[in-house]
């Protein structure tokens, strides 16, 4: 895993701390520095003109607070006001038929919560890294 | 001595954490919080009747559970998340929450007696 230092805002929202705990930490690690974490994706959004450059979004998030917008909205949100932000969405097994429709509804990629979440994550952060690192030098 | 088996396995977590030891003692202490937390809302909402919440409670709960190496529970929580999202409750259902209950509290007394540094 590459710690290389990364300049790249993430925001996640997560309703389980421990995986959003795991999540952060994973981050940190992998030399993303600035990382925010949110219970649910109503607290995301109050900060999202913050312009995070990546958004990790879980896809249930309303097992704490009954009320909370799932990820798939959340989504919506995030894409209207912001379009270029990269959104990976975090499913469990069982999920991915909605993966077609997350990506019709703007998301950049998806991981899976499994046994390879860690392989998961790592695959999507070398991706993420290379193409907003590309984006820049386009700029 | 206790012969009871260990309910959990933190060698993916230490892997998880690249070796940091204060970071999955952090780790088990919120899983220990989160287990008694949850172990009662399950009870609680089942009580009432209110399957959609036991649902969302047990599905949140797959991840730490992966997280902790408890996969004596992973087949549980699958089958009462396909009872739940057939609001089906039935004495197996009622069996299945019972055991979960039971299992979350232990596991949280195994964690607790577990010292990580």
């Amino acid at each position: 895993m590459t710690n290389i230092p990364c300049k790249y805002k993430i925001f996640l929202a997560d309703d389980n701390k421990i995986f959003a705990l795991f999540l952060m930490n994973f981050l940190k690690n992998s030399g993303f520095t600035d990382v925010h974490s949110f219970e649910t994706g109503e607290l995301l959004l109050q900060r999202i003109h913050e312009k995070p450059d990546i958004v990790l979004l879980d896809y249930f998030l309303n097992s704490k607070v009954e009320t909370a917008a799932n990820g798939n909205e959340i989504l919506k949100q995030v894409i209207e006001l912001y379009p270029d932000t990269y959104v990976i969405m975090v499913t469990s097994i069982g999920e991915s038929d909605k993966v077609r429709e997350l990506f019709k509804c703007g998301a950049s990629d998806y991981i899976t919560k499994d046994e390879k979440v860690r392989s998961n994550l790592e695959t999507a952060l070398i991706r993420v890294r290379a193409i907003l690192d590309g984006r820049s030098r386009n700029c | 001595m206790n012969t009871e088996p260990t309910l959990f396995d933190l060698s993916e977590l230490i892997n998880l954490s690249d070796g940091n030891m204060e970071f999955v003692q952090s780790m088990v202490d919120l899983f220990i919080t989160q287990s008694e937390e949850n172990a009662e809302l399950i009870k609680e909402h089942y009580e009432k009747g209110d399957l959609g919440k036991v649902k969302a409670i047990v599905h949140s709960m797959k991840p730490s559970i992966l997280i902790m190496g408890i996969y004596s529970l992973k087949e549980d929580i699958s089958s009462i998340e396909d009872y739940t999202r057939r609001n089906e409750n039935n004495a197996h259902l009622s069996e299945l929450i019972a055991k979960m209950e039971e299992s979350l509290l232990k596991v949280s007394q195994q964690l607790k007696e577990y010292h990580v540094i």
